[in-house]
């Protein structure tokens, strides 16, 4: 058996955390409760760690006094745990990060999304394959559309897509269970070959 | 004021970011790169939101001394000995690395990884085939794993090839498709934001 | 008739030790089964393998420690192929838990002689998602003043003549969220992006791909053991696939078990309905 205590630690706590699908108890509600707790804590050093350095060092170094307006914004987050008739200004805030938010993936969404794949899906039609390629993107964006009354043609259209969207999400569903898959392997590797070594190393 | 100063700072910002990007103005490619610079300072501060009303809501709970009073304190202790060790010890330190290593790593793996027991579960008594289209589902699954995984190829040689088909003739298709109409609604969505229509993120209004 | 409407109603916890013995028993008895290699992985090798040595990338570890198990096998894999061509690789990290990753990572390569500010650095957690990307690739001294380590990033060697996305050769990123963000902002770079993906998401990214917007992209834990392959340095990657194959095989037999129970349960449901009509 390993002699590390990390790996003791993080495959009892693993042990724990799986109890829960056999029975939900009061040991997997404790480790459920120090997840969130650590995970909170790990977000508050990451953000703590930003803001030195993207606010207190330019502020003390280099005299960058305009640092202190989002610094300032970002206090009024906290707002409505100070003041509850000042706590509307958090939306001030949230404004600004939402904006920008927008703004950013509309204008790549536009080069990047939009005409970035209707390009490619302009292709010449002389192999089955392709054929099924620029049929399929038609009909899915038939099926996306809601504002228009659909007339017999785009009927046809609409059903299509709702073919090609099946398969689709066949193809996403495989692939999340393969992902699910891997990450349960993920947690025997740990208690079986890094703990209790029934599981030979490559 | 407490509605329109909001969607006015949004409408501002957006602007200038739209402006700066698709017409290349000079003058304002300082101020879209400054207002960028904010937005990742004001990020940084909404880490500790969730931090903050964790110790609220889990603090109010141990001042009660309820039934669950103990797993709060557990809660409130773990945050603030993770936020003390990576603050004042350091985030290279054994303490903090000790944390992430045995602690956070592998509870956030395992509660993903549970996932897995329950989307068997789900397998054996939802994904019922109820009509053809559930069927053509099931089945783009069902050979999209038996085409990934080595055990399909060893079966059948023919397999891996129908996997591949699904995956870059049909779901290419859909996902394109997907992909465009999700580009428009993008579009639509950030322009009804900046013009102040949808105000959904700016809350109720009962602050 | 009977067994099979009663199959369908099998307690989950039985499901659930089906499915642990169905991954730990290949895991410690493996069946050897062979691993060809994807054209996506061949293709993503052979886009890495044009970087020589001292080219200068950034690699973005953007992927949560809980789907870790999925995307780190294909990081160390390309990690050793970079490091091994004597790629130079400049890491950020678009979620929290980035930079401790790197950290993990690198330790190894560190201690064989890889040098920390020349060959490899690592900036940290940038918080602003899809901002972070914008900013760090547009100015990357000016979003990271201060790496993790808590060096000054204008007096890393790595970072000399390095301003953005365009001063470095490649992009590469490990996600398990979208490749969304990363083609929309650094597509205008004109560099070549790779992404290594968790399996739930790769169906979406085929589009990028298709359109040459992503020159390549490697697909979760198989593609890590593809990855592997070709490096030819076994890993957990190839050491889980006869687990993977095991796996999805009892989820495929789960499915066509609840269809037949399902459909047994239909037809007892209309007999009994007939039999009442009478």
């Amino acid at each position: 058996m390993s002699a590390d205590p990390v790996i003791w630690v993080s495959s009892i706590l693993t042990i724990i955390g799986f109890s829960y699908l056999f029975k939900e108890n009061e040991l997997y509600r404790a480790v459920e409760h120090l997840y969130v707790g650590v995970a909170a804590g790990y977000t508050v050093v990451m953000g703590y760690t930003n803001v030195v350095n993207k606010v207190w060092g330019p502020l003390t170094k280099k005299g960058q006094y305009t640092v202190l307006i989002p610094a300032v914004l970002g206090f009024l987050l906290f707002m409505p745990y100070i003041s509850k008739s000042l706590g509307w200004l958090r939306r001030l805030p949230v404004a600004v990060i939402v904006a920008i938010g927008a703004a950013l993936s509309l204008r790549t969404a536009v080069v990047e999304q939009f005409i970035g794949q209707l390009r490619p899906a302009i292709i010449p039609l002389n192999s089955i394959n392709n054929v099924i390629i620029t049929l399929g993107t038609a009909v899915t964006l038939c099926y996306f559309i809601f504002t228009v009354k659909p007339n017999p043609v785009l009927k046809v259209g609409v059903e299509g897509g709702k073919w090609v969207i099946m398969v689709t999400l066949g193809a996403a569903f495989g692939a999340g269970i393969m992902g699910r898959i891997s990450l349960l392997i993920g947690r025997l590797f740990l208690v079986f070959q890094d703990w209790i070594p029934l599981i030979k190393k490559v | 004021m407490k509605r329109i100063l909001p969607v006015a700072i949004s409408a501002v910002v957006g602007l200038i970011l739209l402006v700066d990007y698709f017409l290349k103005v000079p003058a304002l490619k300082q101020t879209a790169t400054e207002i960028q610079d904010w937005g990742l300072i004001v990020a940084a501060f909404a880490l500790a939101l969730a931090a903050v009303n964790l110790l609220l809501i889990h603090g109010k709970r141990i001042a009660k001394k309820d039934r669950q009073s103990i797993h709060s304190f557990i809660l409130i202790a773990a945050l603030l000995v993770t936020t003390f060790s990576g603050i004042f010890i350091g985030t290279r330190s054994g303490v903090f690395d000790f944390i992430f290593r045995s602690v956070f790593t592998p509870l956030a793996a395992v509660f993903y990884a549970m996932t897995a027991f329950h989307l068997a579960s789900a397998s054996y008594r939802a994904f019922r085939a109820k009509n053809l289209q559930a069927v053509a589902l099931l089945l783009a699954g069902v050979l999209l794993m038996l085409g990934r995984a080595p055990i399909g190829e060893v079966i059948w040689k023919g397999f891996p090839k129908i996997a591949d088909w699904i995956t870059n003739v049909v779901n290419l298709a859909g996902s394109r498709g997907i992909l465009i109409s999700t580009a428009v609604g993008t579009v639509g969505a950030g322009l009804r934001i900046l013009a102040g229509i949808d105000r959904s993120h700016l809350g109720s209004g009962t602050e | 008739m009977k067994t099979l409407q009663k199959l369908g109603q099998i307690d989950s916890r039985v499901i659930y030790a089906l499915l642990i013995l169905a991954l730990l028993i290949p895991l410690m008895r493996p069946l050897g089964l062979p691993i060809s290699i994807g054209k996506h992985t061949q293709r993503t090798f052979g886009v890495l393998d044009t970087l020589q040595a001292g080219d200068k990338v950034i690699m973005d570890i953007g992927y949560s420690v809980s789907g870790a198990a999925d995307v780190q096998p294909q990081t160390i894999a390309v990690l050793k192929h970079l490091f091994g061509k004597g790629v130079r690789i400049i890491f950020v990290g678009n979620q929290t838990e980035g930079p401790m990753v790197i950290e993990s990572l690198v330790k190894p390569y560190e201690a064989a002689g890889k040098k920390y500010g020349v060959d490899f650095c690592n900036l940290g957690y940038l918080a602003g998602g899809e901002n972070a990307i914008a900013s760090y690739c547009r100015d990357l001294k000016k979003s990271y003043p201060v790496d993790f380590r808590k060096n000054q990033t204008s007096s890393l060697p790595i970072l000399d003549g390095v301003n953005g996305a365009k001063d470095v050769k490649m992009f590469v990123f490990f996600t398990t969220q979208n490749s969304d963000m990363y083609v929309r902002q650094i597509t205008q770079y004109k560099i070549p992006i790779v992404g290594g993906l968790i399996n739930t998401i790769s169906p979406q990214a085929e589009p990028y791909v298709n359109a040459g917007q992503l020159a390549g992209i490697l697909v979760g834990l198989r593609g890590g053991a593809e990855y592997e392959m070709l490096m030819k340095a076994p890993g957990v990657g190839v050491a889980s696939m006869d687990a993977q194959s095991m796996g999805h095989l009892l989820i495929i037999a789960f499915i066509i078990f609840a269809n037949i129970s399902y459909l047994a349960t239909r037809r007892a449901g209309a007999k009994g309905d007939k039999g009442g009509a009478k």
